[in-house]
């Protein structure tokens, strides 16, 4: 009991003053932490090569120490221990650039790339080394770095040269260690994680179809006639459609509703200006008064055709229209598909018949639109 | 002042009536347009099937319209193949085969926003007691755009859908008659023929028609081979329709060097069955003339000028001598 009571004497005292003086060696030659750090890596699946097509990796390193480094240290990537020539598929240079900016800046913080990293007066260089075996790691050591500042968060961009970056075969964490050194000491260093996926890229199909479609404009919902006088001249409007389609051809058809009972045409709750009982209507005739449209032919060469009595070859001269649904006319169609959007100009012509009573006068004109079936 | 005021005063008040006299009604005018696909769809149904999917509609203008869903039987365009109109509530309730009440649609209205696909699904469920035979329905829209005017004018409405030709039944009979097949005019100046095809359904179920036009002329040669129907319109049961087919050629010389001037024959060969179609042949001729006859006063009044101008130098150089 005595021998070990002596024993104590030495052994406690022993143990506490390793135990301060060891806390005051871990703690002067701990490095500071990063203020800042990202590592934003062009992929992010699992076992890429770096050297097949669509298997190269490049990062671009965003580091903010938390103290001044002195010129002439060295950025270190440090990857985990067991991933052996994973990350670093082929030992040897890198190329390094300085990078002023990334995508994945967070605009306003620390992580947000404030300039290129600085060269110590030689160029950045940067490397790449294998680990081999357990406490040796794959590493990338950027070197020549010029002075930091601490608060300035520098960006580089490494990707592949002689030496080869790739990712590890394993989807999940990985535990990657930056740090700014200086005379091959740690001065600020962090360690974080990053995510590998099995499949990092997400295909985007669309698909361009194949089933016919016909597509169909009309320029204006309203066409102004402006005033028609009771036995006078006849007024004109007009407005355009245009037809394209991926169809065999294409076809406009059109009716009115009139006063809804007799006819299509103008109307004003008490008189109809009738589209009339024949297939045309001669405007300029004085004898004949009523509601009429032509088209003009969307092209000289193209098969498409307006319908014989709706032609604007004869000036004042228009086709009429008729009644609901059963009532539509063919006005005008084409034989054949039409990529490009092509244009007809609808003109409508009006002329008031002596006994039409004064007032605001409307006529509503559908117009069907299709593809042949 | 006063006296200075009266004289004026014409002069004053005739420009401001002529400026509210001159106030045009204004419009609030909206494009319209709509895109659809499918333009068309057939379909082959038993009794109590049902059949779901959707159809495509988009609006490539810059403002965006409000289109009302229509379900309705359709009919052809009188005379024009390939075409639908639908029918008026009153005209599908009594058409026989309408399907229209075998459809039905997601939303009754649909807002188009501008340069938007929008989709609209629809079901048709084929009732148990269907009978054979080909019915049809449209699924249509129509613009629902309001109208803010004053005066008088015309106000548009934009119509676009998909037609259905649902067959119920295996067995159709595919039948036609070729009720005419004429050129629309006799004699043409330029290769600009237009053929005009006229035929009738007389089967059960839709066809369409599909053939070649060969013209000879007056030598037998072929100086010309058209496809007939080369956009595949089809032709309802029961119904007739006008097929175009326009043979155009700048040269009155065929790729085969044949000669295309004077009479030609046309001559028409179609089928229309689907099955077998060898075994029912629609055939036709029409004959008509090219004669290029600007070109034929030209070339006659040259010569005519070329002998006269001869002639009158042979009588001068007569007389020249006589004088001698």
């Amino acid at each position: 009991m005595k021998k070990i009571l002596s024993l104590l004497k030495y052994l406690l005292p022993t143990s506490v003053l390793i135990f301060f003086v060891s806390f005051i060696l871990l703690s002067t030659t701990q490095a500071a932490t990063l203020a800042a750090v990202y590592l934003f890596m062009s992929r992010l699946k699992v076992d890429l090569d770096g050297v097949s097509a669509g298997e190269t990796v490049e990062m671009i390193l965003a580091i903010d120490t938390a103290s001044a480094v002195t010129s002439g240290g060295t950025v270190t990537i440090e990857f985990p221990d067991g991933e052996d020539a994973m990350w670093c598929r082929t030992a040897g240079a890198l190329t390094v650039a300085t990078q002023a900016s990334s995508a994945a800046d967070l605009t306003g913080s620390n992580w947000q790339i404030d300039s290129g990293l600085p060269n110590s007066g030689s160029a950045l260089t940067a490397a790449c080394v294998q680990g081999s075996g357990a406490g040796s790691v794959d590493k990338i050591t950027i070197s020549n770095v010029g002075a930091l500042a601490a608060g300035t968060t520098y960006g580089a961009k490494l990707s592949s040269n002689t030496g080869k970056l790739g990712t590890d075969d394993t989807a999940g964490e990985h535990i990657i260690s930056v740090a700014a050194n200086y005379g091959g000491t740690p001065i600020d260093s962090k360690s974080f994680k990053i995510y590998l996926v099995t499949d990092d890229v997400v295909v985007i199909t669309a698909t361009v179809s194949a089933v016919p479609s016909v597509v169909c404009a009309i320029s204006s919902n309203s066409v102004n006639l402006g005033t028609l006088y009771p036995g006078g001249t006849y007024a004109t409007g007009s407005h355009t459609i245009s037809t394209s389609t991926t169809s065999s051809g294409y076809y406009w058809a059109v009716y009115g509703t009139g006063d809804s009972s007799t006819d299509a045409g103008l109307y004003n709750a008490t008189t109809l200006i009738p589209s009339g009982a024949t297939a045309t209507l001669d405007l300029t005739n004085a004898a004949v008064y009523g509601f009429g449209m032509t088209l003009s032919d969307p092209d000289s060469t193209d098969p498409a055709t307006v319908t014989t009595n709706f032609v604007d070859t004869t000036v004042g001269t228009f086709g009429t229209i008729d009644r609901l649904y059963s009532g539509a006319k063919l006005v005008l169609y084409q034989n054949g598909t039409q990529g490009t959007t092509e244009q007809s100009t609808v003109t409508y012509g009006a002329k008031a018949q002596a006994a039409a009573t004064s007032g605001t006068y409307n006529e509503y004109v559908y117009f069907i639109c299709g593809g042949y079936y | 002042m006063t006296i200075r005021l009266e004289k004026y005063k014409g002069i004053i008040f005739l420009p401001i009536l002529i400026l509210l006299l001159s106030v045009s009604p204004s419009f609030a005018q909206t494009d319209l347009s709509i895109g659809v696909a499918p333009t068309s769809k057939v379909l082959k149904m038993s009794p109590g099937e049902v059949y779901s999917d959707e159809i495509v509609f988009w609006n490539i203008s810059q403002t965006g319209d409000t289109y009302k869903v229509f379900i309705s039987g359709f009919e052809q365009i009188e005379n024009q193949p390939g075409t639908a109109i639908i029918l008026t509530p009153e005209d599908d309730a009594k058409a026989l085969y309408s399907a229209s009440k075998w459809f039905t649609t997601e939303k009754d209205t649909l807002y188009l926003e501008p340069n938007k696909n929008i989709k609209l699904k629809y079901s048709i469920t084929v009732p148990q007691d269907a009978t054979k035979g080909e019915f049809n329905a449209e699924i249509f829209l129509i613009s629902q755009t309001e109208f803010e005017q004053i005066g008088t004018g015309a106000f548009t409405n934009l119509a676009a859908g998909t037609p259905f030709l649902i067959q119920i039944g295996d067995e159709f009979v595919e039948n036609a008659e070729l009720l005419s097949f004429i050129s629309d005019k006799k004699i043409y100046e330029k290769i600009n023929v237009k053929l005009l095809t006229h035929i009738k359904n007389i089967g059960d179920t839709h066809i369409t028609p599909t053939g070649e036009i060969v013209i000879e002329n007056i030598f037998r040669q072929e100086v010309a081979r058209l496809p007939f129907n080369k956009n595949n319109q089809s032709l309802l049961r029961d119904t007739d329709g006008n097929y175009e087919d326009i043979w155009l050629q700048s040269s009155y010389l065929s790729p085969n060097n044949a000669i295309a001037l004077g009479p030609l024959k046309a001559k028409l060969f179609v089928t229309y069955r689907s099955f077998q179609p060898g075994f029912a042949v629609l055939n036709a001729e029409t004959t008509f003339w090219i004669i290029p006859w600007k070109i034929i006063i030209a070339i006659t009044v040259t010569i005519l000028l070329a002998i006269i101008v001869k002639a009158i130098r042979k009588n001068l150089a007569k007389k020249n001598n006589e004088n001698r």
